[in-house]
């Protein structure tokens, strides 16, 4: 708890802090609130009629139809509900990669505390969990002033030291999780992309709006290494001796065939995909995503 | 191929070219060693790719590795080459540096040169070719004596081998030398270098050889000195050829040609010399004086007399052009006669004054053949050798009869004989058919005139021969010619243009003064073959042929269709007869050929064309000769029109010859530089050849080619090596703050 305001960038914090995030979809929710959910409940904005079973409220009958038509029936309205967001970051050991400002695990936790803090401050429930090849430790959704810091809190244990494994991570999380909302999932992906796409869809079945923040190291993206090099896996006992400018090009291709499949498991999943590297500005990152959430909960 | 390089050890070389080989291995196996650890999250992807591309990069690196191995090497030769070069020479200790320095008579020409003063600045003055040679072999010798135990080999081209001078070069070379070249000179009996070559060349010592001399076209031109230029640059290729001609004289003149017109010259007849003068400066000239004098020789030399008529003038004559004068000349006897023209008032001696010794014969020796006493005979007898008021005429000719028996029998040389005439009637002797087809084969010219009395099966049995004889047509019986009742026309036609200008003028009003009276003729219906021409006809109903000339093996016969007896015609009386026959052995000489060029020919002459060196090749544009005058002088002008060939190769030259252009003519004056194509041709090159000022002392000309050829390919390989090393990514990659990106698969 030592250094947990460092992940909130009070500088990057004020300049999004005029911005909504919106849920794509109606998420079911106890609390009115400004968002709308799938469930029917109480609300004064009316949605249709249906007739009449017995056992309803009578106080729901139209009785300005049955006046009209002689028969029952129960008028139904739409009810606001709180969001759900869970936020699962990748802690595995390829996300400690990076050579700059900011390793991978570094700049996620930090984009995992703006989201954190946009969502509690818009009175939404938020939650947070860890994840390698397992889910990790994690801080339950909920919507009070301390749930910031618990979070926080959360990204200061020892750095990550296992492999991505996201199909039975999704897996154990879908089970967990009782109450549908927004997953946003911050990861390198660097796993097998059927595997994720199954995980993908086990959370979308159960109704959950899944956002898929692909981060990645700019040496990832570019591989711009000249000199001769020896290349270690970080997640696997994999290693190469090379001149890496002679396969830079196969390497970036492979690189590029990775990215387009896991965009390609994202649309068939209908989940939300944001490729992001981490020498980008926190706030142009966040405004892109909260600008895409609002353009699609307008539709 | 690298001949200074065997000047170095071999061991060093040994050892540059190892350390150029295992300097890139070296290099490539410590950057093995230089790798640093990168803990890399993405290696699915790395690993992905290296499989892909494993082969491919395996190989370009070796590929890389070998083609900077041999950009190691190439750099090591040229480095060699280099610093050889900067040694200065480049000659080992006791290197002979042989000269042979041509002192022919053409080497005294003087010159514009450009000399060095005392004050350091550069003079234009005259002096010899000879003397730019001494200067020149002066500096060279100043240059070798700034290194160690250099010897240089003088040798003159008119002196043995043996009389050749050696000179250590150190400190005092230059005085002994000076002191040496003073005291020689030119010799007119010098032999041309080539010749002293040819026979001394094997004595040379080996290393390099420095020609100087003028290179005249009378010594260098042609197949055989290009073959011996030829062998002299395969046996020494350190060699070098030094032109020792200055700049070209402003006012310089060249005669060119003193020669006789094709004919013949006999005593008592005309004849024409032809004079070419060209003008080689770059200005007009005018008033141009030619002196001819002449002497005879079989009398004993005697001091040359100017001709009469003599100077002959050249009104003007622009730059580049060739005047040709046609002088006429009447020898009155027989001998060996000497000619000199010159040109008095021109700046360079050398090619001011040409020379001919023309042997000039009594007479042109006729062989008449016919029975002695016959009218017809002693008619032709006196025609030829007519004597008026007791004394005998020269008319250039001498006839010798014999009869058709003794001709026969006779087996004499007819080759002093111009021609031979047949009058005779009797034929009935096979042998004498067969002996004058024998000598009209061989080229003779035979005139044949069928007597008065001649037996006509006869003549057309042994002489047509059914178109297979000597005479080309057969003839049928005499018959009377009508008097002509007009003064206007003649009896004669003159058909042959080569004949017609002859009588022309008032040789035409003599020609009017012919009569005939009676003819043999051709059969009715008789058309003369494509190689049959008919030099002459006769007026009215009988324009029919009078002088036939036919082809028979390499000579020619001509048929006179009527006897030259008073009872047939009076043409043998008239003038024009022995012009006529005399201009029938001229043109039917058989050294006069048979191309002769006329107006309208197609012209045609081919030319080494060598598109390096700046050689041309000259169009001569001749004015018409119909305006030369009977023993007049004229003058044509030759117009050079200059040609730049721009491929390798032989080039032709074609047109037509025009009323002006009767001919090509490539000639130059044999004392002007030889053309520089002779050289290229025999494969000296540029640098091998130089002017005097200008002498290196390595002409490397082996040498550079292969150093050109080495930087070339080293440029080509260096090329070759980056775009390997781009493709392999062995080359360093822009960078800037870290996370910068290159390529395009970033993403924004």
């Amino acid at each position: 708890m030592k250094d947990s305001k460092k992940y909130f960038h009070p500088e990057t914090i004020r300049k999004i802090s005029r911005l909504e995030l919106r849920s794509r979809y109606l998420v079911e929710g106890l609390l009115s609130g400004m968002h709308r959910s799938p469930f029917f409940g109480q609300s004064i904005e009316f949605r249709q009629h249906r007739d009449y079973v017995q056992g309803d409220d009578l106080r729901h009958v139209d009785w300005k139809v049955w006046a009209r038509q002689d028969r029952f029936y129960v008028k139904q309205f739409e009810a606001d509900t709180n969001l759900n967001c869970h936020l699962l970051v990748d802690c595995s050991n390829s996300m400690a990669y990076g050579v700059g400002t900011f390793d991978k695990f570094e700049y996620a936790a930090t984009l995992a505390c703006c989201l954190a803090y946009l969502v509690n401050r818009q009175k939404d429930n938020v939650g947070c969990t860890l994840f390698d090849s397992t889910l990790g430790n994690g801080v339950e959704c909920k919507n009070r002033s301390s749930q910031l810091e618990a979070i926080a809190a959360l990204f200061d244990r020892p750095s990550p030291d296992s492999k991505t494994s996201l199909s039975s991570v999704l897996n154990v999380f879908s089970n967990r999780s009782l109450q549908r909302g927004l997953v946003v999932l911050i990861s390198d992906f660097f796993d097998q992309v059927d595997e994720v796409q199954k995980g993908l869809q086990l959370l979308r079945q159960q109704g959950h709006d899944v956002l898929l923040i692909h981060l990645l190291d700019r040496d990832e993206v570019d591989f711009p290494f000249d000199r001769p090099t020896h290349f270690e896996g970080m997640e696997t006992p994999d290693q190469l001796r090379c001149h890496p400018q002679a396969y830079r090009d196969s390497y970036l291709e492979a690189m590029n065939d990775f990215r387009q499949e896991l965009r390609r498991a994202s649309s068939a999943t209908a989940c939300d995909y944001e490729l992001c590297t981490t020498d980008m500005a926190f706030n142009t990152v966040l405004s892109r995503l909260i600008h895409r959430r609002k353009g699609q909960a307008g539709r | 191929m690298f001949t200074s390089l065997y000047t170095v050890p071999v061991s060093a070389w040994a050892g540059l070219v190892a350390v150029a080989l295992a300097v890139p291995i070296l290099i490539h196996l410590i950057n093995l060693l230089r790798y640093r650890k990168v803990q890399w999250a993405a290696m699915e992807f790395l690993i992905k790719g290296h499989r892909k591309k494993k082969k491919r990069v395996w190989w370009t690196q070796l590929s890389l590795i070998a083609c900077r191995c041999l950009v190691g090497l190439l750099a090591v030769l040229l480095f060699g080459r280099v610093s050889c070069r900067q040694e200065a020479g480049l000659y080992p200790s006791g290197t002979s540096h042989f000269v042979l320095l041509d002192d022919s008579y053409s080497m005294g020409e003087e010159v514009l040169a450009q000399v060095q003063t005392l004050t350091s600045q550069r003079d234009l003055r005259k002096q010899s070719c000879f003397e730019n040679a001494s200067q020149s072999i002066l500096g060279l010798a100043e240059k070798l004596a700034q290194w160690p135990d250099q010897r240089m080999v003088i040798a003159l081209s008119s002196r043995p081998f043996d009389q050749a001078k050696t000179f250590e070069c150190n400190s005092s070379v230059v005085e002994r030398m000076k002191e040496f070249l003073g005291s020689q000179g030119v010799s007119e009996m010098s032999a041309s270098p080539l010749q002293w070559m040819e026979q001394q060349l094997d004595r040379v010592p080996a290393g390099p050889f420095y020609l100087f001399s003028d290179f005249r076209a009378v010594d260098f031109d042609g197949e055989g000195a290009r073959a011996k230029l030829k062998k002299l640059r395969q046996e020494k290729p350190d060699l070098q050829l030094v032109v020792c001609t200055g700049m070209p004289e402003t006012d310089n003149l060249s005669l060119n040609a003193l020669e006789p017109e094709n004919g013949l010259v006999s005593a008592g007849v005309p004849f024409y010399m032809t004079l070419k003068v060209e003008n080689r400066s770059a200005e007009t000239r005018r008033n141009i004086e030619i002196g001819v004098r002449t002497a005879r020789l079989d009398s004993g030399v005697q001091e040359l007399e100017f001709l009469e008529g003599s100077p002959a003038m050249i009104p003007e004559l622009e730059a580049g052009e060739t005047a040709t004068l046609q002088l006429p000349f009447v020898v009155p006897a027989a001998g060996e006669i000497l000619y000199e023209a010159s040109l008095d008032h021109d700046s360079l001696p050398v090619d001011n004054v040409a020379h001919r010794i023309l042997e000039v014969q009594l007479t042109n020796r006729l062989l008449l053949i016919g029975d002695k006493g016959r009218d017809a005979v002693s008619y032709l007898q006196w025609v030829f050798q007519p004597e008026i008021r007791g004394s005998a005429v020269n008319t250039g000719f001498q006839t010798d009869l014999v009869t058709a028996n003794e001709f026969a029998m006779a087996d004499d040389e007819l080759g002093n004989y111009a021609a031979v005439y047949l009058l005779s009637d009797d034929l009935a002797d096979p042998r004498l058919i067969q002996r004058l087809e024998d000598y009209v084969q061989q080229g003779g010219l035979l005139f044949v005139s069928p007597g008065g009395f001649a037996d006509i099966e006869r003549f057309n049995r042994r002489l047509h021969k059914g178109g297979q004889g000597l005479v080309p047509c057969p003839i049928e019986a005499a018959t009377l010619i009508s008097e002509r009742t007009g003064n206007t026309e003649t009896d004669i036609s003159i058909l042959a243009e080569n004949l017609a200008r002859f009588f022309e003028g008032e040789t035409a009003k003599l020609l009017s003064d012919v009569r005939f009276y009676r003819k043999f003729f051709p059969p009715r219906g008789w058309k003369a073959a494509g190689d049959v021409k008919i030099l002459a006809s006769l007026r009215g109903r009988a324009r029919t042929p009078l002088i036939i000339q036919s082809p028979f093996g390499r000579g020619k016969v001509v048929t006179l269709l009527s006897p030259f007896d008073n009872q047939w015609n009076n043409w043998a009386r008239n003038p024009t007869f022995v012009v006529l026959v005399y201009q029938l052995i001229f043109l039917n000489r058989k050294w006069i050929s048979d191309n002769e060029l006329r107006v309208g020919d197609r012209l045609q002459e081919s030319t080494v064309a060598i598109p390096k060196s700046s050689s041309m090749s000259r169009l001569l544009v001749r004015s018409s000769s119909s305006s030369v005058g009977v023993q007049k002088t004229s003058v044509s002008v030759e117009k050079r029109e200059e040609f730049v060939f721009r491929r390798k190769g032989v080039c032709q030259l074609t047109g037509l010859a025009r009323p002006f252009v009767v001919g090509l003519d490539f000639r130059d004056s044999q004392m002007s530089p030889a053309a520089v194509e002779q050289f290229a041709l025999a494969g000296i090159s540029d640098r091998q050849m130089v002017s005097w000022g200008e002498v290196k002392m390595d002409t490397g000309s082996p040498v550079d080619r292969g150093e050109n050829g080495v930087l070339l390919t080293l440029l080509l390989l260096l090329f070759f090596e980056q775009w390997l090393a781009r493709r392999v990514g062995f080359q360093s990659v822009a960078k800037t703050a870290r996370g910068t990106t290159r390529g395009s698969e970033g993403i924004s």
